[in-house]
């Protein structure tokens, strides 16, 4: 930590940020990266709840796998927030987002209609929150990149976070969109840059955002797409040197609690955090030989 | 009898053909007492729709489920009456058709994408239809790896249904509010089993069930991310398993490995003697205070399961024996129909799926590529081999308003019911005894848990009348620990394994030229299979069916509905609400989230 950075000590009697309510929308995609969020654990995501964290501010979610409420009053929820009756608001989206045809199916993916009974896209809520969310945060290269939705031969047309909100957005505390790409990314990942984000917004600590918006301790450690561990492999004998370099945090911290971790213990690496991921690196990391 | 509607008999070697075998479009047809019920139901509906007291409402997002869901229902709210009740899902998922034209391998990355909760299993399932298109078994001790993951995946799902996505509908929040003279009762009535968990009385347990915030919720948040680890072990992550592919597992079989998983495995059995004693209290009190919850979202067992947990002594991957590997597994298949027992044969199971997309913003499809399965046994248009996943074409007229995009998957014609109860309920009436710890017993089945922390214990599962609501919670408690003793006899063969030397974890895969597989597998909510052709070594058609369909899906050919709209349709409302203003249809959303879709 540099000297600049204030100490820890602050009195958090006097934390300009004592509540964040936390909206967490999806999109396209599979609701992994909520399940891997619930596997982080020292903290988890309840210790958040609790204002376990010291400096941290106490949190609540907003979550569609996780609230209690359905319907009008998961509705009203959003449109509290919206409107900043809620206070601070963090802003995740987990999952791509679609095309909005604006048509009567609503190209799927809505998330509840309006009071005359029209659709409301995920995009339009993205947009919503856009100004009034103190950050933005993505989760997963499908929210990230596209991901795999947008892979060939996918009929989805869908965009990405930063996409959607275009290159120069700043969100209310002055941050670019926050990527934590992944297919899933480790929850951990996820808590340790909520976390840290907390403290930037405290101005306790500097959020240490790479080139393309992810948090740059994160993303150091480099590796390449693997075939799995295979007996009569393709990976024996093979040339790592002219392989794409790809940026996750796995091989050094594992998948949870330092265990797993896919090329790590023989899993394949099929480059899942990267921004072209899936087709080019999905070939690099088969298991079975070509065929002729 | 095995076929009912489906025009397809035995002849006396047990083979399959058609009835008539002259017949030109054998299955193009309607089932007479399907179109009467179908015009009965919508009689009824239609007269008292004008009543007074009659509301339309719609419950969109559906929260706490895995899909994304919306109810459009019809309430009679004087009579307590549901006229009907539609499903949604307003989610297309692109997978199946992004398989297609690719190499047969990246099926499995791509197919895991599906459901993140059924990752494991949708990759195993894409596994297995490779394997048994390509006629490869991987090494024992990769059947037991794989065996355990899907244990540790199958555990979480489980805890998570109870904890996080249908439970949290009893806790004291809502029951406080839904039910006021139920929680009342509940605040002066004792536990049963209050030695064991703790909890005083009902209101205590809860209190415990509030989402991440009650005793029980964070404890099961702790058991959650302890069955994760399980599946992380083997899949070196989860979601999405980085070390499944056909014909074995890229993790080392190493003793490490499976002593760290039996070290967490004593930890679920000892909570699986818990988390049953606190869901049987909880049920019994429930039917005990509102004799109405024996009927809240109850069905005629119409049960479905391929089974899972394959015993590495039997499988061999191929169409030609899947009946005796399929009997063989540590979960058994079956179907049950209106409560009677159909087949255990999975060769039954797959050529009785068709899968329905006239209410669905899919189109059909116009050719039929296969009449038979690899042994020559009927199979209908559509069946998932011949089914093609077509989308509207954009210029289209708009879809129909009741479209979901959901197809809607069906066995002889019937809805099936799919998940925990279904799973328990197949394997104690077909008798199915592949895990020396669980026992098929009359009325149920037994599960012996050894000695932890807490003293051994024989878990009784009494098979109830008939499904309902409450009854798939208790079944997805004992489901932990029925996953947990597996898990426990699959440590036991491992050690076994790498006693004798046996540690070999992948044998060589070799991609097929022409070919067709099936993947059977399961998760906590249900039945998962995969379908696949291949052609020229890339795959041609992928099909995906998984619990989502079989029960959230809505109205098929003939204008049937689905599974759990079938379950809101008969089911009682006597929540205590005062005003039309404040009506959630809590009662309709406990019968939503009990089938965990």
């Amino acid at each position: 930590m540099s000297s600049e950075v204030p100490s820890l000590q602050s009195d958090s009697l006097s934390n300009p940020l004592e509540h964040v309510t936390l909206v967490w929308l999806s999109g396209v995609g599979c609701n992994g990266c909520t399940l891997a969020m619930l596997e982080a654990s020292n903290p988890g995501i309840e210790d958040l709840f609790f204002g376990n964290i010291p400096d941290a501010p106490r949190v609540t979610l907003i979550h569609p796998e996780l609230s209690m409420e359905s319907g009008v009053d998961f509705l009203a929820m959003l449109d509290r927030a919206v409107d900043g009756r809620l206070g601070p608001v963090v802003l995740v989206l987990e999952g791509a987002i679609p095309e909005d045809r604006g048509d009567a199916s609503g190209a799927g993916y809505r998330i509840g209609r309006g009071k005359d009974g029209h659709p409301l896209s995920l995009s339009w809520w993205v947009e919503q929150f856009a100004s009034q969310a103190e950050a933005l945060i993505a989760i997963g290269t499908c929210a990230t990149a596209g991901g795999l939705p947008n892979a060939l031969g996918s009929p989805l047309q869908v965009r990405s976070l930063g996409d959607l909100l275009g290159p120069g957005f700043v969100s209310r505390a002055g941050l670019p969109v926050i990527n934590i790409p992944g297919c899933a990314p480790p929850g951990e990942a996820f808590i340790e840059t909520l976390t840290y984000l907390f403290l930037h917004l405290q101005q306790l600590v500097p959020l240490d955002l790479d080139d393309e918006g992810r948090p740059r301790w994160l993303y150091l450690h480099e590796t390449s797409p693997l075939p799995p561990r295979v007996e009569f492999s393709p990976a024996i004998g093979l040339d790592l040197s002219n392989r794409p370099v790809i940026h996750c945090p796995v091989p050094s911290t594992g998948w949870m609690r330092k265990l797993g971790g896919c090329a790590r213990v023989g899993g394949s690496c099929i480059g899942c955090t990267e921004p072209d991921f899936a087709d080019r690196l999905l070939a690099l990391a088969r298991p079975d030989p070509a065929v002729n | 009898m095995v076929f009912q509607t489906l025009p397809v008999e035995f002849d006396g070697f047990g083979r399959a053909r058609l009835r008539d075998e002259e017949a030109e479009q054998p299955y193009f047809f309607i089932d007479q007492r399907r179109r009467q019920q179908v015009a009965q139901f919508e009689r009824s509906r239609i007269e008292s729709i004008s009543r007074p007291g009659v509301e339309r409402m719609r419950v969109e997002p559906l929260n706490r489920t895995n899909g994304r869901l919306g109810l459009d229902l019809t309430v009679d709210l004087q009579n307590a009456r549901v006229l009907s009740a539609r499903m949604e899902s307003v989610e297309f998922s692109p997978f199946e058709l992004m398989t297609e034209n690719r190499r047969a391998s990246d099926a499995v990355p791509i197919s895991s994408r599906t459901r993140g909760g059924a990752s494991g299993a949708h990759a195993i399932s894409s596994s297995l239809a490779l394997e048994m298109a390509g006629g490869i078994v991987p090494p024992p001790l990769a059947i037991i790896a794989r065996n355990l993951g899907a244990c540790g995946e199958l555990i979480a799902d489980c805890v998570r249904h109870l904890f996080l996505l249908a439970g949290p509908d009893y806790a004291e929040p809502v029951m406080r509010k839904s039910n006021p003279s139920i929680w009342r009762r509940a605040e002066s009535t004792r536990s049963a089993n209050a030695s064991l968990h703790g909890f005083g009385t009902i209101a205590e347990l809860m209190r415990g069930l509030a989402p991440m915030a009650g005793d029980l919720s964070l404890e099961a948040l702790q058991i959650y991310r302890l069955a994760c680890e399980i599946s992380t072990l083997v899949y070196g992550k989860s979601p999405h398993p980085s070390t499944i592919f056909p014909g074995g597992n890229g993790v080392e079989g190493s003793r490490e490995l499976f002593t760290l998983i039996l070290g967490r495995i004593n930890t679920i059995l000892d909570y699986g003697k818990l988390v049953v004693a606190v869901w049987d209290d909880l049920i019994d009190f429930l039917y005990e205070a509102e004799p109405k919850f024996e009927r809240l979202g109850a069905l005629p067992a119409n049960l479905i399961s391929s089974g899972l947990w394959d015993d590495p002594e039997f499988y061999t991957a191929t169409y030609s024996t899947c009946n005796d590997w399929g009997a063989r597994r540590l979960s058994g298949p079956g179907i049950i129909v209106n409560g009677e027992k159909r087949s255990s044969r999975l060769t039954d199971l797959n050529i009785g799926l068709e899968e329905f997309v006239d209410h669905t913003h899919f189109v059909p499809w116009d050719r039929q590529r296969f009449t038979a399965d690899p042994l020559d046994n009927p199979i209908s248009p559509y069946h998932p081999w011949n089914k093609e996943t077509l989308l509207e074409a954009k210029s289209a007229q708009p879809p129909a308003a009741d479209a979901t995009w959901l197809t809607a998957p069906r066995w002889d014609r019937e809805t099936m019911e799919c998940g925990s109860l279904a799973r328990l309920w197949i394997n104690s009436v077909f008798r199915h005894q592949n895990c020396e710890f669980i026992l098929p017993v009359r009325q149920g089945l037994e599960i012996n848990l050894p000695k932890g922390n807490h003293p051994a214990k024989r878990l009784n599962w009494y098979r109830p009348d008939r499904p309902n609501a409450l009854e798939r919670l208790r079944a997805t408690a004992y489901q932990i620990s029925y996953a947990g003793m597996v898990a426990y006899a699959n440590l036991l063969t491992a050690f076994d394994c790498l006693r004798r030397g046996e540690s070999g974890m992948s044998n060589r895969f070799i991609l097929p030229d022409r070919s067709r597989g099936i993947g059977f597998w399961e998760n906590g909510s249900g039945m998962i299979t995969h379908h696949l052709v291949v052609r020229n070594h890339l795959i041609t058609n992928y099909q995906i069916n998984g619990p989502v369909e079989w029960l959230a899906s809505s109205l098929d050919y003939a204008g049937w509905p689905g599974v759990i709209e079938q379950a809101l349709v008969n089911s009682p409302l006597f929540e205590e609400t005062g005003s039309i203003e404040d009506y959630r249809a809590i009662d309709l959303q406990r019968v939503v989230r009990s089938f965990a879709p």
